[in-house]
């Protein structure tokens, strides 16, 4: 029997650290695309985004309890910012990942 | 957007053994629906699949791309691949050279190749570079750019930089996007074209699960634990062409490169890879190989048949007239050179003496349709006089045209053959002889441990559902699992679920490359130049990359070397009648027709026989009482799987005995005649679709091949269209033409002249066995593991002809056995269960040094053996006869005396029977179970001797069988021998009592009934006695174990021979 090794899998120095996701407001268009995200800090209006840096998906842990299926992108927003947001494609929600 | 014209040039199959989770099929298939212009197959490090890759694309109307991942040696980064794909037959030839070098270069199963050989070898070759992992991409991940563009630039100065392309994939992985950039803008820099590829791992997104499963099994470790080495996501299929548009919208000179690419390397295709048939040297003075051959051959049949009368040379010029058309002359020479080689084997060890000509002393023996040729026989490649038997050579050299080089195997003693495959390499080299590889695939108990254990499903339970598991299909897991207690109600379970999920789609996947049996290919012409070679585990020997079904469709010429464990005890077994008698046997001169061995074969009493021991046999060759030679061909011929399954076996045992018949068609004869109207052999089939179905030699043997081809129905049905029409314009009414091409069918049968070969050998053992039974059993004996009959049943059966097996004994044993007179023999140390064979040599050493031994305590000062080896020695009967032995009981004690720990200086200088115990003596079933555990085999008896007394009359002993008619009720009991389902439905079974064998036959329904009782190793059973046609059989209808009152579990030990 091969041990577990004990260490989650997001804990691997390649890949962007998966903890503490937070719900997020994203406004899509017609491709599913972020155009907006509400303003995190609460109150303010939703900032826009001005291009999307980069996309990626993650399709994984689809043995286990909760498997992942995410799409990623990593924006840049109209005020600066750059933002890392995903949605989860088994519920449906968004969630911004700054790690 | 218009969708592009895409080839994809990166893609591995599951040939890339643990990267690829799609067949080559699966692939070409969806390649050709997504309208890929081309498909290059890259497998790691292999070009395994390459032929079925050209095969399936041609049906599906795709163009095939040879390529493969090649690893690449790094100093720094280690070892990483690059993608090379064959724009030419050279650049093809460059590949295979490379990959072997590759192979040669790295350790086994970790290739790796030395990037300075692709200056010497790269030519015709494309280069891609930059895929996720490669060296290229790990000094742009990490912006090592002056890395970089070194690279790229060796390898542009190699390969000439119009051949170098940097690969751009599109997977959404983390960091990709980033990384293409790089690689595209470094492309810019350097003048050098970028490429969109799919790097692709399997056909359909749904395979993602199995290629991550692949991934934890190809690591050793579970999915958990490979969460570096899996792909991010399910993306690594192949995808539809305006998908890829949209991905590669940045970058659209990578797709029109693409398409360049696959123009340029669709120029090439493997088929134009010529395999020439093997040209050897010829002496001086001789126009060619022809006219060397006919004088070799020429030479041989003066040697044999003292001159050459017309019907000689009649065959011999049909023969070379053949041979000189098909351009085989090069090819026997070849062969002749080989079996040359053997024979050098056989003479250093001792089996030949030097100058025996090849032609009446042939080290091996042909076996297969080969032995049809006269030849062939004049060579040394078979050891039957085709002329005798009117051997037709059709199906080994049709007159027409060949469609594959003919197949010659050669059965070898073991010892022989093992040294001849490594001279073949030692005199011709590893770059012209290479081993056929075998692909060995997953079935259900792999495919549980494998899968289950990825999933980290728990070893125990695994290990449960794989051995208890009936079917042998990994598609079956979850009727598998209902069917045991302790997993059924799992299917459904996390994990379980997965298991059933992926087990399906891993059954039949194969695990790797293996080495073939025998299989061996020869080149004049270096091998490197065609196939890939790499070592195999053995060392200092090589396989190619093809398996039998590649290399038949390449046209290569394999010689199968096989070994045969009879021939090694027909060897020794002459050897000992020469050292007792002083007589040398020649067996291709004794008598064909002797009544006293026929008599034997015909009372089924041939338990050790070759071809002719199986129960099915024993019963068959009962009624087929055989007379000559020629009956024992349709003997051995006739109990085949393919014989069977038209029920063939029964209805010419019925029709040899006098039942009327007649042909389908009259245009049967020329093919039936010879075995009653019955396809027997092989050639039989051939011949119909010759004489009926029109077909020419060549077409009716494809058409037999056809029916043993995996997946090939839609052949088949080609070949049944032609043999119809054919047929037809033949006058054969449609009716009978479907009778006739019904009789054919996909399972094994043996070519006549095969059965012939075959048919001698038994004929040649069971001669041996009758005249010379001591030294038969004797060699019998050591030639084990012969995979039939255990020992005890040998053991048993001799006594019946009047040899005794003799125990071991310290002092008069060898390390095998060896005859004591002309009705004993005496067990050699090396069957002592639990005495390793050096320790056995050790104490002959001992033995040799000082003289025999005087006593226990003389054995155990002067044999450095350890305490369990002298225990066994003990237990099977060894010491028995040392001066002061007690029983093995006190025996044993003085063992453990000797040995008493903690004294780290045993064994101790005391008078040990001082301080001996009064020890009750050895019941006679105790020793019986000492010898079962120590020798498999109780050399005084037999286990039912001593359950007879506690048995009623009414159960009967094997030798008063004869005497209950047909229809009577009849109890028996004995120690299983067998149990075999030869078509999935009635189990047949063979107990053994003191006396003989039981034959019993179990419905279905009683099977279930009764399977655990069954499964025993002594059982006792009740039935009605079944009489048909000579053979007998008990219906079982009720069975219980016997418990033996002593250590039962020790007479469990011996491996009843089931399922064979």
């Amino acid at each position: 029997m091969v041990t577990h090794p004990g260490t989650a899998p997001g804990a691997d120095p390649l890949y962007r650290p998966l903890n503490l996701p937070r719900p997020a407001t994203v406004r899509t268009d017609a491709r599913g695309l972020p155009r907006a995200i509400a303003d995190t800090r609460g109150g303010g209006a939703a900032a826009a985004v001005r291009a999307l840096l980069d996309a990626w998906e993650l399709d994984d842990e689809w043995w286990r309890e909760d498997p992942i299926r995410r799409r990623y992108f990593r924006l840049l927003l109209a005020d600066g910012r750059v933002l890392t947001v995903f949605c989860d494609l088994v519920g449906g929600s968004w969630f911004r990942q700054d790690g | 957007m218009d969708a592009p014209v895409y080839s994809e040039l990166h893609c591995r199959s599951w040939y890339s053994f643990g990267r690829g989770a799609s067949s080559v099929d699966e692939l070409v298939v969806r390649a050709a629906k997504l309208g890929y212009q081309a498909l290059a197959l890259t497998d790691r490090d292999n070009l395994t699949g390459a032929l079925e890759l050209a095969e399936a694309a041609r049906a599906a109307g795709l163009k095939p791309i040879v390529g493969a991942e090649v690893t690449m040696a790094h100093p720094e980064l280690g070892p990483a691949p690059i993608t090379l794909l064959a724009e030419s037959a050279a650049g093809y030839s460059n590949l295979c050279r490379l990959i072997s070098s590759a192979h040669r270069g790295g350790e086994r199963r970790h290739p790796q190749l030395d990037p300075v050989k692709l200056s010497a070898h790269g030519g015709g070759l494309i280069a891609l570079l930059g895929s996720p992992g490669g060296h290229l991409a790990r000094h742009l991940d990490s912006g090592e750019l002056a890395a970089a563009r070194g690279l790229v630039a060796g390898y542009c100065q190699q390969l000439g930089s119009g051949s170098v392309f940097i690969e751009l994939q599109r997977h959404l992985a983390p960091g990709e996007l980033a990384r293409n950039r790089a690689l595209a803008e470094l492309a810019g820099q350097l003048g050098v074209g970028v490429v969109a590829t799919g790097g692709a791992c399997y056909h359909d997104r749904s395979r993602h699960r199995l290629c991550d499963v692949l991934t934890a099994i190809r690591l050793n470790t579970t999915l958990d634990g490979c969460h570096r080495q899996r792909h991010p996501n399910a993306n690594y299929h192949l995808r539809p062409t305006e998908e890829l548009a949209r991905l590669f919208r940045r970058w659209p000179q990578a797709l029109e490169n693409s398409a360049r690419i696959a123009r340029r390397c669709m120029a090439f295709s493997v088929g134009q890879i010529r395999y020439r048939l093997p040209q050897p040297p010829v002496p001086e003075g001789f126009a060619g190989p022809q006219a060397y051959f006919e004088h070799v051959c020429r030479i041989a049949a003066r040697e044999r048949y003292g001159r050459i009368t017309p019907t000689l040379r009649a065959r011999l010029r049909k023969e070379f007239d053949l041979i000189a058309k098909h351009d085989l002359a090069g090819f026997f020479l070849l062969y002749r050179q080989v079996i040359e080689m053997a024979r050098q084997v056989a003479v250093e060890l001792g089996h030949l003496p030097p100058g025996a000509p090849l032609s009446q002393r042939a080290p091996g023996r042909g076996r297969g349709s080969s032995v049809a040729m006269l030849t062939g026989t004049l060579i040394g490649l078979s050891h039957v006089d085709p002329l005798e038997y009117d051997l037709p050579l059709e199906r080994f050299l049709p007159a027409d045209r060949l469609a594959s080089p003919p197949d010659i195997d050669l059965d070898f003693p073991r010892d022989i053959r093992e040294r001849l495959i490594l001279k073949v390499f030692d005199e011709l080299g590893w770059e012209r002889a290479a081993l056929t590889a075998m692909i060995p695939t997953y079935r259900l108990p792999g495919v549980v441990r494998d899968v289950g254990r990825a999933l980290g499903l728990p070893a125990a339970e695994l290990a449960i559902l794989a051995q208890r598991a009936e079917s042998h299909s990994g598609a079956d897991l979850e009727q598998e699992m209902a069917k045991i207690p302790q997993l059924a109600g799992r299917q459904r379970q996390r994990g379980w679920r997965d298991l059933i999920e992926l087990g399906a789609q891993l059954q039949g996947f194969p695990k790797g490359l293996a080495q073939h049996p025998g299989g061996m290919i020869i080149s004049s012409e270096p091998l490197v130049d065609m196939v890939p070679v790499q070592p195999s585990a053995i060392p200092g020997r090589y396989i190619c990359q093809w398996d039998k079904y590649a290399i038949e469709d390449a046209g290569f010429v394999k010689i199968d070397f096989l070994s045969l464990g009879t021939l090694s005890q027909m060897q020794e077994c002459l050897q000992l009648i020469e050292d007792r008698t002083g007589r040398r046997i020649d067996l291709s001169r004794i008598d064909h027709t002797d009544p006293a061995v026929y008599a034997d074969l015909e009372r089924g009493d041939t338990v050790g026989v070759f071809q002719v021991e199986s129960a099915a046999q024993m019963q068959t060759i009962k009624r087929m009482r055989p007379r000559h030679l020629y009956d024992m061909a349709l003997q051995v011929a006739a109990v085949r799987p393919g014989v069977g399954a038209n029920d063939g076996v029964t209805e010419f045992l019925r029709r040899r005995h006098g039942q009327p018949w007649d042909y389908d068609h009259p245009l049967e004869r020329r093919a039936l005649a010879k075995s009653l109207g019955i396809i027997l052999f092989q050639d039989q089939v051939v011949q119909l679709g010759m004489d009926v179905g029109g077909l020419s030699a060549a077409a009716a043997d494809l058409m037999r091949r056809a029916f043993q081809r995996r997946n090939s129905q839609d052949l088949i049905g080609r070949y049944w269209q032609r043999f119809r029409e054919g047929a037809r314009d033949r006058g054969v009414p449609a009716a009978v033409a479907d009778r006739i091409f019904r009789k054919f069918n996909p399972h094994y049968m043996f070519p006549e002249a095969h059965a012939l070969a075959f048919g001698a050998t038994a004929y040649h053992m069971a001669w041996l066995r009758h005249y010379f039974p001591a030294e038969f059993y004797c060699a019998i004996f050591n030639a084990q593991p012969m995979g039939f009959w255990s020992i005890e049943t040998l053991k048993e059966d001799a006594l019946r002809h009047g040899i005794r097996t003799l125990g071991p004994d310290v002092n008069r044993s060898h390390l095998e056995c060896r005859p004591e007179g002309p009705d004993a023999f005496r067990m050699g140390l090396g069957f002592v269960a639990g005495i390793a064979a050096q320790n056995a040599e050790k104490l002959l050493a001992a033995r040799e040094r000082g003289g025999g031994f005087e006593s226990l305590r003389d054995l155990i000062a002067r044999a450095g053996l350890q305490q369990a080896a002298l225990e066994a020695l003990v237990k099977a009967g060894a010491c028995d006869d040392l001066a002061g032995a007690g029983d093995r009981r006190s025996d044993l004690w003085e063992v453990g005396l000797h040995y008493r720990p903690p004294s780290p200086q045993a064994p101790l200088a005391l008078e040990h029977r001082e301080v001996m115990p009064s020890l009750a003596p050895l019941s006679p079933e105790n020793q019986m179970a000492y010898e079962y555990q120590a020798l498999r085999l109780f050399t005084g008896g037999h286990v039912m001797e001593a359950l007879r007394p506690r048995l009623t009359d009414k159960v009967l002993s094997s030798r008063q069988l004869d005497q209950v008619p047909d229809g009577a009720r009849i109890s028996a009991a004995g120690k299983v021998l067998r149990r075999q389902r030869p078509l999935g439905k009635m189990v047949f079974m063979t107990l053994q009592d003191e006396f003989g064998m039981i034959p019993l036959a179990v419905w279905p329904s009683t099977w279930q009934r009764h399977r655990n009782e069954l499964s025993a190793p002594l059982v006792l059973i009740e039935g009605v006695m079944s009489r048909r046609d000579g053979s007998a059989n008990i219906m079982v209808d009720r069975a219980q174990r016997i418990s033996a009152p002593w250590s039962p579990g020790l007479v469990v030990n011996e491996k009843t021979h089931d399922w064979g």
